[in-house]
């Protein structure tokens, strides 16, 4: 496929609220990042304890009570984070989607971390509504007054004033390129 | 879309883990990219605090009153500054413009008196070059060398990681227009169970982009 066309392709649907499946998988990257990040502190971890006392460099034990609450704690931040900066997370840049309001502009912090610890919660479940809704929302889109859309380009839209057609373009060029 | 099908396709064995690896780099970007800007973010906010902070601390009347002695002290010298900078304007611009028709004169008077059109006349241009062995010129260029510098200044490694970036975005592209083919797929045939007239309204009001149906 051309340049071209990828970019008529991403133009078509930029703005869209995207589907089921899309956002199932992108939830499941996310988890998977989210068990990495953990792992990234475990290490970091272990690597502080070797540096500033005498234990060998090995991987903490963790009980597998800390995991189950340390885990939702990491997802909650990772998720709050992505949100509320760049309105993505790596799932989602993968799939190229992005979190907004309604209004189209970027989510505020209590909202993207109550709409975190909602997703932590009933993230799969709630999912399941898309199926059904005729604005592919997901029950936490309706309680928080939000949507993921399919956005290719990399602008981040912080106010509700719509971007220009030449940020449009060339944000979507310089992602298709 | 034909690099879609050809990945699809019967014919094609493409593991779906090695188009996952392929991605990684971009996914990999994407996160760096999103770090950066959780970094701007912070330092943002983190001036933001500061300039509160600062300016909490200098609003008591004790701290305050100093600071505006200083600040008048230090304005005072600011207009005497600028006062003493635009005389030197004047001046250095004035001395400018007086000495400009002199140089003028002076340079015309160096050009008459130069027997340009002579010395012109007296080279025979035709001669100079049947006198120039071309040939033997080129001999004496080591054009083998010339190449391998030449080839020495181009960087591999750039060449290969632009067309592996390209390569990954190509995959990336096609991974989302399938993933975007397979909901709207996925939402006909929900909506053919559940025997929705009408289709589902998808567009953002207020996500303002171009081309929109």
């Amino acid at each position: 496929m051309s340049a071209a066309d990828r970019r008529a392709r991403a133009i078509s649907v930029r703005g869209h609220r995207a589907g089921f499946l899309t956002r199932l998988v992108s939830g499941g990257i996310d988890l998977v990042v989210t068990a990495l990040i953990l792992f990234g502190v475990l290490v970091a971890f272990a690597i502080g304890r070797y540096l500033v006392g005498s234990a060998p460099l090995t991987l903490p034990r963790v009980h597998g009570l800390f995991t189950a609450a340390a885990y939702p704690v990491v997802e909650v931040l990772y998720l709050a984070t992505a949100w509320a900066t760049t309105g993505r997370t790596v799932g989602d840049q993968l799939f190229g989607l992005r979190v907004v309001r309604r209004s189209g502009t970027r989510l505020g912090k209590i909202q993207s971390l109550l709409r975190a610890v909602f997703c932590a919660m009933f993230g799969f479940v709630s999912m399941l509504w898309i199926l059904v809704s005729s604005k592919n929302n997901a029950v936490h889109d309706i309680v928080f007054r939000t949507a993921v859309v399919y956005d290719w380009s990399d602008a981040v839209r912080t106010s509700g004033r719509p971007a220009t057609p030449e940020s449009d373009v060339s944000a979507v060029e310089a992602t298709s390129a | 879309m034909d690099d879609v099908r050809t990945l699809e396709g019967p014919g094609a064995a493409v593991s779906p883990l090695l188009r996952m690896v392929t991605m990684v780099p971009d996914a990999s970007l994407g996160v760096a990219r999103d770090l950066q800007r959780a970094a701007s973010g912070m330092f943002r906010f983190g001036a933001r605090v500061s300039v509160s902070v600062v300016n909490a601390a200098t609003r008591p009347a004790f701290v305050r009153q100093p600071l505006e002695r200083v600040e008048a002290r230090v304005d005072a010298l600011a207009v005497q500054g600028a006062a003493a900078r635009e005389v030197e304007v004047v001046r250095v611009g004035a001395i400018a413009k007086r000495a400009e028709p002199m140089i003028a004169e002076f340079l015309e008077a160096v050009v008459a008196l130069l027997p340009i059109d002579a010395l012109l006349a007296r080279i025979d241009v035709n001669g100079l070059l049947e006198r120039v062995d071309v040939n033997a010129l080129i001999e004496r260029i080591d054009v083998a060398t010339m190449v391998n510098e030449v080839l020495a200044g181009i960087e591999i490694g750039d060449l290969i990681h632009d067309s592996t970036t390209g390569i990954a975005s190509d995959v990336r592209d096609s991974v989302r227009i399938g993933a975007v083919s397979a909901d709207t797929r996925i939402a006909r045939i929900v909506d053919r169970i559940v025997r929705r007239g009408r289709e589902r309204d998808l567009v953002l009001p207020g996500y303002a982009f171009l081309g929109a149906p």
